[in-house]
């Protein structure tokens, strides 16, 4: 098996599509080397992360296939899922056959599944718009720490700066170690947030108090479904929600 | 290379900044003040208010503008989700239930015997803000009771929102009820400061209304809307001309109205939806199963169950109405006044009309796709755009989230038929039943929010390939 491994950035993976192309293989997998376990019957290509050719591979998805395509291969990137690089390769192969009409070829099960896994991100990062919860610092910062199932912070910053553009704020994803920090003016991603930061919680703020007592007041007793509940809000999301803590 | 994940620039100095607030944080103090009265009246204005079932809130898509907070998207969001599964996007409650009208139907009626609070329009203001800020909720919907007047209360409603539009230049979404009986220039002004605005039919019918809520005249509730509808008519005018003018509620105007109170006919409820789609041009017609929290000669008994199942039955049929391109009168008339409870209303359309039925998953336009159970919206425009790429077989349908066990009674797929008998209604019938998820959406009020961002997927293409190297 031919195995291409980068060093787990976007851009690595970008340089992978890049060699392929410049060395005419077709990998059977593209695996991030962070915690790759090297099977000695594969035959491994190390790619090094070359920005440059990152750039032309994005430019020509870009304009060779549709924003839309780019838009999917950003979303399925963050799914983490070992397969993305090789569901990722085969889609922009398939993108370059069939230019801007590729996501019409649902025929083709790599579409559909870079379709779904695409959805799935923006699906997640939609219900998070909702979901994040901030807790106000007597200084006037808000945090908010969550654990997402995919690497959707920097999908969610653009959302916040616009909306809450007037207080400071931290969205931190406390399981990846990423936050995105707003300091009411621009935002920056960030891989290095001290620990420390997590364990934040208890402000007593009355306002929790109250959106506690409202949430449990506005339900119908006669209506009264926590399976429905549980369907629509997962039970894993509920750990950093104000309304079931305390 | 930066601007591959979309301008996310990283500054060792700035965190520096952050990590000295983060510092700053951890000597958080208590709040003094004593919030327990304020805590009380919410929760009895909030309980007040929950027979409400709009929890929508999409409609209106707007940036924030420099320095304020708050914008407006366009998909619904939900920010959680109550213990009876409904979702929560807005923070939904009364201004008081002090009432002065005496609706047989509510629990605030003058005689009844609750626990009455009043919020201030400041305290109103305040909450939403801080409930904004930490992310609990989209914005506001506020309501009242009909404290001493109409216009009083108004004046009240106008007050709570020109504090949080012009003091806290919140951005946000806001919906509000109007009073019936209110007088047109407030309702004008209200319009001007929420996002959406609501006149509840309440009743389907005027004698229903004449019944049960005597001090709420028909010409009370369908003139505002009357109103309301011109001025939104007159704004985009407006607004087209004087690029900048302030928008007139821009989200639209919808209604609610109570199932099950009263004898209307399924029929006549949707009847009367399409007209208000059709002439006021609402955005949502909302239907709430009717819950007995009062005896009443006039009114089912207080043992009743709500009738949650129709009730869903009929937002499956108003869907229908919005998005699917049929009419009240299809899919019900006088012979079936009522929708089915056991199979979907569109099945139950499509029962009745198999001699339009199979029709050609390769060849089907997507108006007549969209009339085949078992197919949704999202489900129609995949197969468009199949279709343009090939050829769609049986086994494809299930991959793009067609229900194939309802849609094989009505289609064909390269002219093979994959259920037992075309023709046979009763035995179709009997399978869809079968087959139907009984239990599954027994409690489903509403279509969740996320049904709601649908793909605005094209159904004609312009594609092409551009071969060539990176
Ligand atoms: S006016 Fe409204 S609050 Fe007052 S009794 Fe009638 S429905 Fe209830």
């Amino acid at each position: 098996m031919l195995v291409y491994d980068f060093d787990g950035s976007f851009e690595g993976l970008l340089s992978a599509l890049y060699q392929s192309s410049v060395r005419k293989e077709k990998p059977d997998q593209i695996l991030a080397r962070p915690g790759l376990e090297v099977n000695w019957l594969d035959q491994h290509v190390t790619i090094e992360t070359d920005l440059a050719a990152a750039e032309k591979v994005a430019r020509s998805i870009r304009s060779r296939i549709s924003e839309q395509a780019f838009e999917h291969i950003l979303h399925v990137f963050q799914t983490e899922r070992p397969e993305r690089g090789y569901w990722i390769d085969r889609y922009v192969r398939l993108g370059f056959r069939f230019g801007s009409c590729v996501d019409d070829h649902l025929q083709e099960d790599i579409i559909r599944t870079v379709h779904e896994q695409s959805r799935r991100v923006s699906r997640e990062t939609h219900r998070m718009t909702g979901l994040i919860r901030f807790i106000r610092s007597s200084a006037g910062i808000y945090y908010a720490k969550y654990e997402p199932d995919n690497n959707i912070t920097m999908f969610l910053a653009p959302h916040f700066a616009d909306r809450l553009a007037d207080q400071p704020w931290i969205i931190h994803d406390i399981r990846r170690g990423v936050a995105a920090l707003y300091n009411k003016k621009e935002w920056i991603l960030t891989g290095t947030v001290p620990a420390a930061l997590a364990s934040w919680t208890d402000c007593d703020d009355v306002f929790e108090d109250m959106w506690r007592a409202y949430h449990r007041q506005i339900a119908i007793t006669e209506r009264i479904n926590p399976q429905l509940q549980r369907n629509l809000m997962p039970i894993r999301y509920w750990k950093h929600l104000t309304e079931f803590s305390q | 290379m930066q601007d591959l994940t979309r301008g996310c620039k990283f500054s060792e100095h700035m965190f520096l900044f952050w990590l000295i607030c983060a510092m700053l944080i951890a000597t958080s103090r208590r709040q003094v003040v004593t919030q327990v009265d304020l805590l009380n009246k919410v929760r009895i204005l909030a309980d007040a208010a929950k027979y409400d079932v709009s929890c929508s809130s999409s409609g209106s898509t707007r940036s924030n503008k420099a320095g304020g907070v708050g914008n407006a998207a366009a998909a619904g969001i939900c920010h959680s989700w109550s213990a009876d599964g409904r979702c929560i996007s807005l923070l939904k409650i009364l201004m008081t239930n002090i009432c002065a009208y005496d609706c047989a139907y509510c629990i605030n009626r003058a005689t009844s015997d609750v626990e009455r609070a009043m919020l201030s329009p400041e305290e109103v203001a305040e909450i939403t803000i801080n409930f904004y800020r930490r992310n609990y909720i989209e914005g506001l919907f506020l309501s009242s009771a009909v404290f001493r007047s109409p216009d009083e209360t108004t004046e009240r409603m106008i007050r709570a929102l020109e504090i949080l539009r012009r003091e806290y230049r919140f951005n946000g979404y806001i919906h509000v009820k109007v009073i019936p009986g209110t007088s047109p220039a407030l309702t004008t002004r209200l319009g001007f400061l929420a996002d959406r605005l609501s006149v509840n039919i309440e009743l389907p019918s005027p004698q229903s209304l004449h019944a049960l809520a005597p001090q709420k005249s028909s010409e009370a509730i369908l003139g505002p809307m009357g109103q309301i509808h011109d001025q939104i008519h007159e704004s985009r005018e407006t607004r087209l001309a004087v690029r900048g003018a302030t928008a007139y509620v821009p989200a639209g105007q919808t209604t609610q109205l109570i199932v099950g109170a009263t004898p209307e006919r399924d029929h006549q409820i949707l009847q009367l939806s399409e007209k208000l789609y059709q002439s006021f041009q609402l955005k949502r017609v909302y239907y709430s199963s009717y819950i007995p929290t009062v005896s009443h000669p006039n009114l089912p008994s207080l043992f009743t169950a709500p009738p949650l199942r129709r009730e869903h039955r009929l937002y499956q049929a108003d869907w229908l109405l919005r998005f699917y391109g049929f009419s009240a009168r299809e899919i019900l008339d006088d012979r079936h006044p009522d929708l089915s409870l056991d199979v979907d209303p569109k099945s139950d359309w499509a029962l009745r009309h198999l001699d339009q039925f199979p029709v050609e998953i390769n060849r089907a336009p997507y108006e007549m796709l969209l009339r085949v159970p078992g197919i949704g919206l999202r489900s129609a425009q995949r197969i468009i755009a199949a279709r343009r790429a090939g050829t769609v077989d049986f086994d494809l349908l299930k991959k793009i989230g067609v229900v194939q066990k309802r849609a094989r009674h009505f289609i064909t797929c390269q002219g093979k038929f994959y259920g037992e008998a075309s023709q046979d209604e009763q035995l179709i019938r009997a399978h869809l039943v079968a087959d139907s998820p009984s239990g599954k959406d027994s409690g489903l009020g509403q279509i969740s929010l996320f049904d709601l961002s649908l793909p605005v997927l094209s159904v004609v293409s312009s594609c092409a390939v551009d071969s060539g190297e990176f």
